[in-house]
């Protein structure tokens, strides 16, 4: 018994050091990473591999309706398209006019997805670029489809970790795209996001979009999160309360965009 | 030839942590696998046998996890291992299956309220709900029970 809790306060004593260094900690972290990301990479693209087949199998079935429905909505979104091609045209003559130029508003950089938390205890994926590229603390991360990701919450030199708008401590100011009610996007115990604060009088639909509004500072406005999923009016809640259908598969995230 | 198998079963249950069961989530949830194969081992060959293996397992998940403190894992899982291998000697019976549910759930309580007393003092962000550990524990039990009994079966063949 006394040697357990010898070799715990040794443990300790050994960890407090650890963390007192400056540096020591998040370079080690570094450390093992750059050691582990391909292993951890290299199993989970295998276990993707395996997932994405048997969901393949499992949905065979349904692939003739939803060929149907994609075919519908590849018509509806091609004169989609033209609208915003004339749009864009649009819109570039009055950026020239008023001397705004697209690499102004916004850098871009592209990290791929290294490693996430393997206790499922936190939602947070590891990306593979750090403070070394120019990365910092707060920096908006967007999925390849533009779609909001999370916020970055711990940089290190080569590697920094993304907390998913889906985690506990995430609560995200957010716009219904066509009725233009405000509200706040947060996580629910079943570890999907809603929308919180919508007053019981807005009339809303399924299917709307979700966009960031911006009013929270931590987003900039218009950053796609999701569409509207259930509506839940119940008598014993002041606000109701949407679900939303995230656009990003948090599970499936390969590579992001980071907004600098 | 020992630690070859051991090897080989570290890397199976790191690629089932990685690869298999963030695919196989139940309400955000799946199960901390190192934890129970350590609690597992600590009731199969003792604590006092695996002490290097919790520190360094340990250490790999704080770092992996990103914590600002690095240790929060590596006391947790020591603490819970030696809690389990507590409750195996003093109370309950050895090789009984109901004896191991009940360490296994004792122990996946004490090592998330660990956690969260840590991560409250450190101020860092944890998902803990209800729900979600209720589920945790019976998802962990369902995956936790056949990796004890393979490990059981293991140790008793190279014994």
């Amino acid at each position: 018994m006394k040697k357990i809790f010898l070799i715990l306060f040794i443990l300790i004593i050994v960890l407090v050091i650890i963390n007192l260094i400056p540096g020591l900690n998040k370079g080690l972290g570094n450390f093992v990473y750059k050691i582990f990301s391909p292993i951890t990479r290299l199993f989970s693209n295998i276990g993707k591999g395996f997932a994405n087949f048997f969901h393949v199998l499992a949905s065979i079935s349904n692939l003739n309706k939803e060929n149907i429905s994609l075919k519908e909505k590849n018509t509806t979104l091609e004169s989609e398209i033209i609208t915003l091609k004339e749009i864009e045209k649009e819109n570039d003559i009055l950026k020239k006019a008023l001397n705004i130029s697209k690499l102004d508003q916004l850098t871009i950089d592209v990290a791929s997805v290294v490693g996430k938390d393997i206790q499922g205890l936190q939602d947070w994926i590891l990306i593979n670029k750090g403070a070394k590229q120019g990365l910092m603390v707060g920096m908006t991360i967007i999925s390849a489809e533009k779609a909001l990701v999370g916020r970055i919450s711990d940089v290190s030199e080569s590697f920094s970790r993304v907390m998913l708008i889906n985690s506990k401590d995430s609560n995200i100011a957010a716009l219904l795209e066509n009725s233009r009610v405000e509200g706040l996007v947060k996580r629910n115990e079943g570890g999907g996001i809603f929308m919180d604060f919508i007053p019981k009088t807005e009339k809303l639909e399924p299917g709307e979009r979700i966009i960031t509004s911006g009013t929270d500072n931590l987003y900039s406005r218009g950053i796609f999160i999701g569409t509207v999923g259930t509506i839940d009016l119940s008598d014993n809640q002041i606000f109701q309360k949407i679900t939303i259908i995230p656009t990003v598969n948090f599970s499936k995230l390969e590579q992001v965009l980071i907004i600098k | 030839m020992k630690i070859v198998s051991i090897i080989i079963f570290v890397l199976f249950i790191l690629f089932l942590q990685i690869g298999i069961l963030p695919n196989l989530q139940i309400v955000s949830v799946y199960p901390n696998l190192f934890l129970l194969c350590f609690v597992g081992l600590t009731i199969l060959i003792g604590e006092k046998k695996l002490f290097g293996w919790i520190i360094a397992f340990g250490l790999f998940l704080d770092f992996y996890s990103f914590y600002s403190i690095i240790g929060i894992s590596t006391t947790a899982i020591f603490l819970t291992c030696f809690l389990a291998q507590f409750l195996n000697q003093r109370y309950l019976k050895k090789e009984n299956k109901l004896s191991v549910i009940l360490i296994f759930i004792t122990s996946l309580i004490f090592y998330e309220l660990l956690l969260l007393i840590a991560f409250k003092i450190f101020g860092i962000g944890y998902d803990f709900y209800p729900l979600g550990l209720v589920v945790k524990i019976v998802y962990s039990l369902i995956l936790g029970l056949p990796i004890f009994y393979t490990m059981k079966w293991y140790v008793g063949k190279i014994k």
